[in-house]
């Protein structure tokens, strides 16, 4: 976990430094007196300046403060239902695009139910298409929400 | 005493067949509607408003009643069942009342929360029948100045829910900070680290922010440790026990004072109560240690304390037709369209239709009560369906809710990437309530303290020179440093039982 702290703190350092060259391009306060758009943003940035500093410096000394472990990230083919929804999720707002709502959400939840549980697939498809005619009627239907048309549909 | 009677008469009226019936058929809505993830009260209430228009005033104003009540408790159930909060004030909910749910007692969750909701609602409406008028007078001595004292002074939550590591919760509550600060200005206008995005310009919305931080990380966690279902266990115990109901009641009167006092405040938003009420809890608590692990003390607060805060927000929202939040602004809109103009003197001049008003509130909360608790056993159910199920379901509930609040794919963007980072935050140990909390408190903190110092020509010490303020500044100072203290006493002892272990 120190280099998990060391890295997060380098990471905090850089948002602090861009948020407080951001606030610092903004300008004063109407009539000169008070603090301006850029003022509590730019005491934030401070803060986490300092906060960064701090994860760095312990990150050096010895464990971390609340004990945990080492960071370990899920393993490819061990975990890979976390990568399969991560990338299915990422997907989801890109296709939806190319295939619209019903059929990007029918098969979203086609492929990860087939996946993640390896059900049948008279099971998964009828899930599947049971949810999307319900997502589709609540919020398409009843509550008038334009989702994204597709190329097809 | 006229109150009294003024109120027995808004029962008299509000208490018939009919009547009860529109409020059953409301809250069945309400819920329905509440329980889809993104679709908070504001938005159950702005979608189901037209339904009533067919409606008499009181009939529609009281089927109005049944469905925010309804949402609210809707917004719950998905809080505890599947981790999704649905507003502000569910967030709380979700450390404790999911948690639960993971324990097999998903049914005592759901029952304590509609129980302590039920309770404080009742309790607080004694408190508006007597003291509305008094207590609408004295809430408008709140000022920026208090305002940002106030907003300090819930700050100090942050140290409480930040966990061991208190320089993990500060950075969590200062992204927080940064975060609430995209978009524009609301004093001046100005454009703030949009770095020329046009959707940056409209901000981060707050619910794409809850949703991927607890919905979404969730989901990814569980991905990983490969659950097999929410709770696979046989459940046992769908109603709290009469441990549970003990354990609860102090929480219970607490967070009704809280809430209702807090609610007095006009424009304070419902999720600062629920995290106020929270965080006293925890306090109070001899063991601390179980929020955040499935006590269920964490639900009944923040649920008791929402509700009686609604109770305490009908003082500004009628005499001053000030709403606290975006719910009860829909709610006092739809309420003039059937005839109620809130002002100073609405007691006296259309006390039967206040009193009629506040009747129908309380018998929505009744309502609540009576529809939902039998219906636990039906919802504890979702904690069995398979988690390869759910999952995939509660991503697109995910997506779909985010996308609800603007209609913008950006939106389903910003839950997928804040799902990343929440899901980071659980394996590196950063909380995540304090950068909620900092959200919400993010805008209002600011605001106050720049209209403060506009009003003193940019001299602080208008935040000291006025009493109320003052005595918050202290307090806030004083409960840091008893969390400071009380944290370091605590390390200093694990350090020397590990010694003594060695």
């Amino acid at each position: 976990m120190r280099k998990a702290d060391r890295i997060a703190g380098i990471l905090f350092i850089i948002i602090s430094m861009i948020f407080g060259v951001q606030a610092l391009k903004l300008r004063g306060p109407i009539g000169g007196r008070g603090i301006g758009p850029g003022g509590v943003p730019l005491a934030i940035s401070g803060g986490l300046l300092l906060c960064g500093i701090i994860l760095i410096y312990r990150s050096t000394k010895g464990k971390s403060a609340d004990g945990s472990h080492s960071l370990i990230w899920p393993h490819f083919k061990r975990e890979r239902n976390f990568y399969i929804v991560l990338l299915a999720s990422f997907a989801y707002p890109v296709l939806i695009y190319i295939f619209g709502f019903i059929l990007c959400t029918f098969l979203f939840l086609s492929l990860l139910i087939k996946v993640l549980g390896k059900f049948r697939w008279r099971s998964v498809i009828l899930i599947s298409v049971s949810s999307t005619v319900f997502l589709y009627y609540a919020f398409k239907v009843w509550f008038y929400m334009p989702f994204p048309k597709g190329l097809f549909w | 005493m006229s109150a009294l009677s003024d109120l027995f008469a808004g029962f008299s009226v509000a208490l018939t067949f009919h009547n009860l019936l529109y409020c059953l058929i409301g809250s069945i809505m309400g819920t329905l509607v509440g329980v889809l993830p993104g679709i908070g009260p504001t938005s159950a209430i702005a979608i189901l408003l037209p339904i009533t228009s067919f409606l008499p005033p009181m009939p529609a104003i009281i089927m109005l009643a049944g469905i925010y009540y309804g949402a609210m408790y809707g917004g719950s159930t998905t809080s505890i069942l599947l981790n999704i909060p649905g507003e502000v004030a569910s967030v709380p909910t979700c450390l404790d009342g999911y948690e639960m749910a993971k324990q097999g007692r998903a049914g005592p969750a759901l029952a304590i929360s509609a129980i302590s909701s039920f309770f404080a609602g009742t309790i607080s409406l004694i408190g508006l029948t007597f003291f509305a008028p008094t207590l609408a007078d004295a809430a408008l001595v709140f000022g920026p100045p208090e305002y940002f004292a106030l907003m300090v002074f819930a700050l100090t939550m942050v140290i409480n829910l930040s966990g061991k590591d208190i320089i993990k919760g500060f950075v969590s509550a200062l992204i927080g900070f940064l975060i609430a600060a995209i978009g524009l200005d609301a004093v001046s206008g100005s454009a703030r680290f949009t770095f020329g995005s046009i959707e940056l310009m409209g901000g981060i919305d707050f619910i794409s922010v809850i949703i991927g931080l607890f919905a979404v990380a969730e989901i990814l966690v569980s991905m990983e440790e490969s659950v097999v279902a929410v709770f696979p266990g046989k459940i046992k115990g769908l109603m709290p026990t009469l441990h549970d109901l003990k354990t609860c009641l102090g929480t219970m009167v607490r967070a009704t004072f809280i809430g209702f006092f807090l609610g007095l405040l006009p424009g304070l938003s419902t999720g600062i109560t629920a995290f106020m009420a929270y965080d006293v809890e925890k306090r109070v608590s001899k063991h601390p240690e179980r929020f955040g692990k499935g006590a269920i003390e964490g639900v009944a607060a923040p649920e008791g304390a929402n509700n009686s805060a609604t109770s305490g927000a009908f003082v500004p929202l009628l005499c001053l037709g000030i709403p606290p939040g975006p719910a009860l602004a829909v709610l006092l809109g739809a309420f003039m369209i059937y005839g109620l103009q809130p002002g100073p003197l609405l007691f006296e001049h259309h006390s039967g239709f206040a009193w009629g008003l506040i009747a129908s509130m309380y018998i929505g909360n009744a309502m609540l009560l009576v529809l939902n608790l039998p219906l636990v056993g039906i919802w504890v159910k979702v904690c069995k369906i398979p988690y390869a199920i759910l999952s995939p379901l509660v991503l697109i509930f995910s997506f779909i809710g985010a996308f609800s609040v603007r209609n913008s794919m950006f939106d389903i963007w910003l839950t997928i990437i804040f799902g990343g980072i929440g899901y980071l935050m659980k394996k590196l140990n950063y909380p995540s309530a304090p950068l909620v909390l900092t959200i919400v408190l993010a805008a209002r903190l600011e605001g106050s303290l720049r209209e403060s110092l506009n009003m003193s020509m940019g001299n602080p010490s208008i935040l000291f020179n006025r009493p109320i303020s003052l005595g918050l500044i202290i307090l806030a100072i004083l409960f840091t440093f008893i969390s400071f203290w009380a944290r370091a006493k605590h390390l200093r002892v694990m350090e020397v039982a590990v010694e003594d272990q060695g």
